[in-house]
């Protein structure tokens, strides 16, 4: 009612976009052969609970050289389930040239819904670690999606550095 | 000052979020070659959202990523991403559609990946479409992602794939958003 009295305008209805913490990385790197392993991560702070606000990872990595067609890559929060075949599995993906040459180049893009309604326990608020990485469902050793991380002129001398975006967007419910 | 003073809640801001409709699909599906109509709702099939504001006051913006294995037909293909089926080209008719394949539904969503059949190899969709153009008032409304072509085609063999198809995949899913963003 004092809204009206003050004619302020209206509100947003919902999903306000509350923090959007941003991560950059630039340095080319070797990605290790396992049945498992780290490609990036890194820490913020989520201001609201789990029942408040929820997250969307949004990020592109690039990478050179083919190495597994598949292998298990995932984007979470500290928290997500391990297990096979959750959700942390979801929202990301890479495809690239199926070839084993510096070239060959591969998308690797990440837009992971996070809400409560199937990953409450990666949403408390706090100080939070998001990872990018791999893990093979068999447990089969000697996999990563590609062999370069964030390419330069090392892989061409026509390409400049690389770099891998990262936006870890709050929004609430 | 008086604002704060009453409690009331933020202005919103000229090009905020009024909405968000959160679309996942985590379910391993079989994609069909077909063509024309057929072929329109392939990938993303009628997921309904509600827009709260009127056109005048608000768009659709549409980002996401969706992702398959296989890829046996890798020219274009008339790649489609549209609301309540709006510009299909000039026809509705399958049998017209190549005259006119894509029309204004056409583009915002675009894959790479393998050409190859073999079910190994990924194929990443990358979803990202602004609607500011389209005339959409408050209400339900359907988003619909595929293609349009002329002859029988698929950009992928499986979406959303998993260990059915390589003992290394977890279940793997799409996720989309539908933005309502104020004009």
């Amino acid at each position: 009612m004092g809204r009206l009295l003050l004619n302020s305008q209206e509100s947003i209805v919902s999903d306000k976009l509350v923090k959007c913490t941003r991560f950059r990385n630039d340095n080319r790197a070797s990605l290790g052969d396992a049945s498992n392993g780290t490609i990036w991560t890194g820490n913020f702070t989520k201001q609201h609970d789990a029942n408040t606000s929820w997250i969307l990872m949004e990020g592109m990595l690039p990478g050179a050289s083919n190495y597994s067609d598949q292998c298990g890559v995932y984007a979470m929060l500290d928290g997500a389930s391990t297990s096979n075949d959750t959700p942390r599995h979801r929202g990301i993906y890479y495809s690239g040239v199926n070839e084993d040459q510096p070239w060959a180049r591969f998308i690797l893009y990440v837009h992971r819904i996070i809400d409560n309604s199937d990953s409450t326990q990666e949403l408390d608020a706090g100080n939070r670690t998001w990872t990018i990485g791999w893990k093979t469902r068999d447990g089969g050793s000697g996999n990563k999606p590609f062999k370069i991380w964030n390419p330069n002129s090392n892989e061409d001398n026509r390409m400049n550095q690389n770099g891998s975006i990262m936006s870890i967007y709050a929004y609430l419910y | 000052m008086a604002r704060l003073l009453l409690n009331a809640p933020d202005q919103t801001p000229v090009g905020g979020i009024i909405k968000i409709s959160k679309y996942r699909d985590e379910t391993r599906q079989s994609i069909g070659s077909v063509q024309g109509a057929s072929g329109r709702s392939q990938l993303v099939n009628n997921f309904t959202f509600t827009k709260l504001k009127d056109n005048t006051t608000s768009y659709i913006l549409v980002t996401g990523i969706l992702g398959g294995v296989g890829m046996d037909n890798y020219p274009h293909i008339g790649m489609c991403c549209t609301i309540d089926q709006i510009g299909y080209g000039y026809n509705t008719n399958a049998s017209e559609a190549s005259s006119h394949p894509a029309g204004p539904a056409g583009g915002g969503v675009f894959y790479c990946g393998v050409n190859t059949g073999s079910n190994n190899e990924g194929t990443l969709f990358i979803v990202h479409k602004s609607f500011k153009t389209f005339d959409l008032d408050a209400g339900t409304h359907r988003l619909d992602i595929g293609w349009n072509s002329n002859t029988n085609v698929r950009p992928t063999t499986y979406l959303n794939p998993n260990n059915s198809d390589n003992a290394r995949h977890h279940q793997t899913g799409s996720h989309i958003l539908v933005y309502e963003i104020a004009r």
